[in-house]
């Protein structure tokens, strides 16, 4: 008995510290719903850990949008209240995540950039819409490939995958006569690159002249170390290389084709190289060259979107955006729309029903909509070819 | 082929540096040091801070190599000397040091924030041709510090009085605190010599990884992948298999596939570790005694 | 039968059974959010637990353990999706998968010891990894997602809420049922024998590596049972079994308290539960969970069950201080002298002179070829009689006896005992041949009482002890069975002179002449028919000579063969019936006591 009473203590601490904790009411996600009862929104995204500033854009420009549309009234006379947690990085903690807040009453989860295929999944299963920054689109949301359907519950508004494997593709296919070689990880974000090239491929009968799966340490942001992989490369006689990995893997491969004295090679980037400063800060002016794509809305900013960003600045400690804030920004303004549309209704059903619907949508990223098939917003359409100018530092559009 | 080995050796000897720096820490107190991955990281955000923000290249590099061997020094006194007062043969250490690399790693991330730095490029930027293949300044760099740093250790170990007391603390701790050797002076050098170590590792392949304050976990596994190797008993050997480990990883890389280096180390670890299980260098293994046992039995002695 | 064990003991078990059926209850129909952090929590605790087995009572550290974890997850969906087994069907297929490869893993560590074996385990978990992320039909790196639970018919759901919670509590029950049903049973001080003590383990009949593959195969069966249970609570991807995690199993049971009953259920509850408890900057939290894991152990080495026993120790001397009650004094125990025949009789003559209980003929051994040891030597000891064995320093006493005692094999040479041939066998099978044995440097357990370490001594006389231990309370005729050797061992140390107030004391807390005691009583309380007794003197005073002495002389009127190993040759030539002298590996000379004491060569070799 003596020894288990400190046992005993210890758990019912940890126990209180819990039940006070979490918060858990009833189950299941909030439904209709009293008109002076906030409307919950769930956010999920890694804050911490080698990629956290994604994390931290798409959490700003979530609460961003959040503030507007609460100061203005909220949606359809309901404030919005958001909620959200740092995942890590870690498929777990995301699940845990996603039950807590659905069980606080979420209507819907916004996220996340680093575990997407972990809130994809548990919103198919569980039935609650999933929006947003979901991965970079790809293979998170159509986890069958780009000519299968997509995931029922699960639209993103985010950088997508196999738009810019799919306009990088035609680019390659005019502009390397020598034939294109790839590197890429074995992830989603990796497979999606090569499944968005495959599909101008398959179409026009082109194919890479080398392709080589990289292992990366998307942890701990170390680089590794490509110098056989470019011999290989050399060898094929590729006059570009894509390089779908992650920009200090792309900043230090630049480098190194710099150090083994190898010229003449066009390296091609992916949806992130440009979207924030990640490359070009550790490319310096080997990084000078890189051809990639951009969303048209970044590449020829209207004066809304530079006012935006210039209020994004203000309030985030002079933090510059990049599109995975846009994007997330965009995402709570399409919630907004889709139950307003309902007359208010925030069940799941309606807001997939309205989500599907969403059409020509006036966000910042573009003229954003969904279809039963179609769950990105961004697409081959909305990108424009840019080239980084190492010494105006700028992305300059190309052809 | 040629290239393959050249900038295996490279990689190799950063490896190594950092076994080296677990090898000393256990040499003197039989502790792994969880934070020595977390200490290459610090080297390196440290300098790049330094330097990016307008010191001198040597000044920053001065700091961070002090920095980090201050903070070896800390990990001591805070996270392993309670634990090892409190029972000499008793594990804690490996959660202490844990929750050490932890904190460094997420204060680091807190001063630096958690994208890559980048760092400055230096004598990488410096190719020099042989024949087929290419090594830069930085490179040549590399593999000179880990040469003398093996023959600092041997000398040192050898050759002074310092180190010879520090064979003895190593071999028989009670025995040498009994015949007046200070084992804490020692535990407390032996941190610091392994703190930088870890820094100089980090200063060296900063310019070919960039500076980030989660990358200390890689470097802290590679080390001890090379660490187990080579050998745990003698940091000499550890920097042996810190080479071993450099080359055969690129090796796998250029001639099974570019994933291989995923799984191939550690499979060869696990060889290593049934056959010699005090490593490939380690005098006295099992190898070679199981090999002379097995010829005792086949003749009978008088 | 229930009356037999203390009362207090069950009302606590029943309370905390009755709590964990509440806290179950309460989870599984409450909300997403609690349930998800119970659950996976739930999980850390049984992978803690099944870590403890091996680390802590086996003292095999194990860094594997996410990998066994990973093929219970990663074999429950996988089987679920393409062999489309029922769930309930999976939970035995995947027990005994993670089973068999920890057998293999325990093989293992008879191979490679200490660090290298934690090494080897480590790397087990990193080959689990790369092998999920680089296969296609595990989902790569980006996993997939588990089998759903089949849930309760609609009226039970409504009373009792989500199945996969009380399927969760199911597997906790067990792992900790198992756990704590091993530490209450005799095999508990076996495993830590076999920890801290192995030689002294296999003296006593314990196949130590048996035991270690076993308890390696079981904990890794538990570890495979949690990922049973975890497929069905989260999206698994490789990310979630790597060896980070590994890591942080070991830190959970270190933190919490290693080898202890509460320790590794705490370590895990503060690991699973802190990131949702302590809600700030998810940087800072960092900052403070590596802060927390260092601030334990630095103040409570013990872990947080220290914490738990410090506030009960102050809780405790505040109640003495207030009731005005002074501490219990620690009686000075008397070693009680021993009822036999005295020191100045004769020695009885035997009458059946040929029994023999013990022949070494012609044994030679060499540690190192070339280099023998033991060249040619006989010894035999006829049955009733104390035989010593002296010789020089060098002369291959200690090996002779390791020889007899199995711990080496000879080159050459037989060694009979009761007339069968043993000397192939190993050290565990000799008692079952009524041989036992002490060593030299009394190694035992120090963390035990007198009572549990002498009752490691009866391990291979009482049945399928082992095999019994997982569910040991359970069993009436457990019990009863774990009665009766306590009840043997406390006379046994009775018998040697400890009266009942040193039976519960610690080995580390009793003089040296105790813990020497302490070691014969456990050889003695098997009752076997040849004790070997290598330098049971060393340390002792003049008095507790005597008293072994006496001990000696009141085994040989019981009929038990005793062979002693000694410097002290005063002490053999007085207590001993016939004597063997050994110098440098060959035999000097053997025969009765008186004899041997005249003989020229033998005061030449010892004196000259």
């Amino acid at each position: 008995m003596k020894r288990t009473i400190p046992g005993i203590v210890a758990l019912g601490v940890a126990a209180l510290a819990l039940a006070g904790c979490s918060g858990s009411g009833g189950g299941g996600s909030g439904s209709g719903g009293d008109s002076n009862e906030p409307i919950v929104v769930g956010g999920i995204a890694g804050t911490t850990g080698a990629y956290g500033a994604v994390g931290i854009a798409v959490i700003n420009g979530t609460q961003m949008a959040v503030d507007e549309i609460n100061e203005s009234g909220g949606i359809a006379g309901r404030q919005i209240e958001f909620v959200w947690d740092d995942d890590g990085a870690d498929a777990t903690k995301s699940s845990q995540l996603f039950q807590q807040f659905v069980s606080d009453g979420a209507v819907a989860i916004l996220g996340s950039p680093d575990t997407g295929p972990t809130t994809a999944a548990l919103g198919e299963q569980m039935g609650i819409p999933v929006l947003g920054a979901v991965d970079d689109g790809g293979l998170t949301v159509y986890p069958n490939g780009p000519d299968e359907p997509p995931y029922q519950w699960v639209f993103s508004t985010s950088l997508n995958t196999f738009a810019w494997g799919a306009k990088l593709a035609e680019w390659s296919i005019d502009n390397c006569p020598g034939g294109l070689a790839m590197l890429h990880d074995p992830t989603a974000y990796g497979l999606g690159g090569v499944a968005g090239f495959e599909t101008v491929f398959a179409e026009t009968g082109h194919d890479f002249a080398y392709i080589e799966p990289i292992t990366e340490n998307w942890g701990s942001g170390a680089t590794v170390s490509l110098d056989a992989e470019i011999q290989k490369i050399v060898d094929s006689g590729a006059d570009c290389v894509e390089v779908w990995l992650t920009p200090a893997d792309e900043a230090a491969f630049m480098q190194e084709l710099e150090s083994l004295g190898i010229e003449g090679l066009t390296v091609l980037g992916t949806d992130v190289t440009n979207a924030d400063s990640t490359f070009t800060d550790l490319a310096g002016p080997q990084g000078d060259g890189l051809v990639s794509a951009m969303m048209t809305a970044d590449a020829f900013p209207s004066d809304h979107l530079l006012e935006w960003r210039e209020k994004y600045s203000e309030l985030f400690d002079g933090l510059q955006p990049g599109p995975f804030a846009e994007i997330s920004y965009d995402a709570v303004y399409i919630l907004k729309q889709v139950i307003e549309d309902a007359d208010g209704a925030t069940d799941p059903e309606s807001i997939r029903q309205g989500l599907n619907a969403l059409t020509d949508f006036p966000g910042l990223t573009g003229s954003l909509s969904f279809s039963e098939d179609v769950h990105t917003t961004i697409n081959k359409e909305d990108l424009t070819m840019v080239r980084w100018n190492y010494a105006e530092k700028t992305w300059d559009p190309i052809e | 082929m040629l290239q393959v080995l050249i900038s295996g050796l490279a990689v190799g000897t950063i490896y190594g540096l950092v076994a080296m720096a677990f090898a000393v820490v256990f040499y003197v107190t039989k502790v792994i040091n969880f934070a020595t991955g977390q200490l290459l990281m610090a080297s390196i955000l440290i300098a790049a801070g330094l330097i990016n923000g307008g010191t001198p290249d040597w000044l920053g590099i001065a700091v961070a190599l002090a920095s980090v061997t201050v903070l070896g020094v800390l990990t001591y006194l805070v996270a392993v000397r309670p634990v090892l007062r409190f029972d000499r043969f008793s594990f804690s250490w490996l959660v202490s040091t844990l929750g050490v690399a932890l904190v460094i790693q997420a204060v680091f991330a807190i001063v630096y924030g958690p994208a890559s730095v980048p760092f400055p490029r230096g004598w990488h930027g410096i190719p020099v041709r042989l024949g087929f293949a290419t090594i830069t300044v930085q490179e040549i760099a590399i593999l000179a510090t880990g040469v003398l740093a093996i023959a600092v250790w041997e000398l040192v170990r050898r050759r002074t009085l310092l180190g010879k007391l520090g064979m003895a603390i190593s071999t028989d701790p009670e025995m040498a605190s009994a015949v007046g050797a200070n084992t804490t002076a020692y535990a407390i050098g032996a941190f610091a010599v392994g703190g930088f170590l870890a820094g100089l590792a980090g200063i060296l392949v900063g310019p070919i990884t960039y500076g980030n304050p989660y990358l200390g976990d890689t470097y802290g596994i590679y080390g001890f992948i090379a660490l187990m190797i080579g050998g745990i008993q003698r940091p000499t050997a550890a920097m042996g298999g810190g080479l071993v480990l450099g080359v055969l990883s690129l090796a796998a890389n250029a001639y099974i596939g570019s994933q291989a280096s995923d799984w191939f180390p550690f499979v060869l670890v696990l060889l290593v570790l049934l056959l010699t299980p005090n490593g490939v260098f380690a005098s006295g293994d099992a190898l070679r005694s199981t090999l002379r046992r097995r010829s005792a039995f086949a003749g009978a002695e008088a | 039968m229930i009356a037999a064990l203390p009362e207090r003991r069950w009302i606590g078990t029943l309370i905390l059974i009755a709590l964990f059926l509440a806290g179950t209850w309460y989870t599984a129909t409450g909300g997403f959010g609690l349930q998800s952090i119970v659950t996976v929590t739930a999980i850390f605790v049984v992978l803690a637990v099944s870590l403890d087995l091996v680390a802590g009572m086996v003292g095999l550290y194990s860094l594997g353990h996410a990998g066994l974890f990973a093929i219970g997850a990663y074999g429950t969906t996988l089987l679920a999706r393409n062999a489309d087994l029922d769930v309930f069907l999976l939970l035995p297929l995947v027990v005994v998968a993670a089973g068999l490869v920890g057998a293999v893993l325990g093989a293992l560590s008879l191979r490679v010891s200490g660090l290298y074996f934690a090494i080897t385990t480590f790397i087990f978990t990193i080959i689990v990894y790369v092998t999920l992320s680089n296969s296609s039909w595990t989902g790569g790196l980006q996993g997939l997602s588990g089998p759903l639970f089949p849930a309760f018919p609609d009226p039970i759901e409504d009373v009792l809420g989500r199945s996969v919670v009380w399927a969760v509590a199911a597997v906790v029950f067990i792992a900790i049922g198992i756990s704590w049903s091993i530490r209450s049973s005799p095999f508990y001080p076996v495993l830590l024998a076999v920890r801290d003590a192995e030689p002294y383990a296999r003296a006593h009949g314990v196949h130590t590596s048996l035991v270690k593959v076993g308890m390696f195969a079981l904990s890794a069966g538990m570890a495979g049972m949690a990922g049973w249970a975890f497929s069905f609570l989260v999206y698994q991807s490789p990310g979630q079994f790597g060896w980070v995690q590994s890591v942080m199993i070991l830190v959970m049971v270190i933190v919490g308290g290693i080898n202890t009953r509460f320790g590794p259920i705490l370590g895990a509850v503060l690991v699973g539960v802190f990131p949702f408890v302590v809600k700030i900057d998810p940087f800072v939290q960092d900052v403070v969970f590596g802060l927390v894991f260092v601030l334990v152990i630095v103040f409570f080495p013990r872990g947080l069950v220290g914490l738990g026993h410090l506030v009960m120790r102050r809780m405790r001397e505040r109640r003495r201080a207030a009731s005005g009650e002074r501490p219990p004094e620690l009686a000075e125990a008397e070693i009680e002298a021993v009822e036999v025949a005295a020191l100045d009789t004769e020695p009885p003559m035997r009458a059946d002179s040929d029994d023999i209980a013990l022949a070494a003929r012609g044994i030679s051994f060499s540690y190192v070829p070339g280099v023998p040891v033991l060249r040619d030597v006989d010894m035999v000891v006829r049955r009733g009689t104390i035989h010593g064995l002296i010789g020089p320093n060098g002369s291959g006493k200690s090996t002779l006896v390791n020889l007899i005692a199995g711990e080496l094999r000879p080159h050459r040479g037989s060694i009979e005992l009761n007339g069968v041939r043993v000397e192939r066998l190993g050290a565990p099978a000799r008692p079952a041949h009524g041989l036992r044995r002490t060593f030299q440097s009394a190694v035992m357990v120090r963390e035990l009482s007198l009572v549990e370490n002498t009752t490691v001594g009866l391990y291979s006389t009482v049945r399928r002890i082992a095999a019994r231990s997982v569910i040991w309370p359970l069993l009436p005729g457990a019990r009863r069975d774990g009665r009766r050797m306590r009840a043997a061992a406390a006379d046994a140390l009775s018998s040697v002179g400890l009266e009942s107030s040193w039976h519960t004391s610690a080995v580390r807390d009793v003089p040296h002449g105790v813990e020497q005691l302490t070691q014969l009583a456990a050889a003695i309380v098997s009752e076997p028919t040849v004790l070997v007794l290598d330098e049971p003197l060393a340390g002792l005073s003049g008095a507790e000579m005597t008293h072994v002495a006496q001990i000696l002389r009141r085994l040989r009127e019981e009929g038990v063969t005793v062979i002693v190993i000694e410097h002290q040759t005063r002490f053999i030539f007085d207590n001993c019936d016939e004597v063997t002298v050994l110098a440098a590996g060959e035999l000097v000379t053997s025969g009765a006591a008186p004899g041997v004491r005249e003989n020229a060569r033998v005061r030449e070799v010892y004196l000259g």
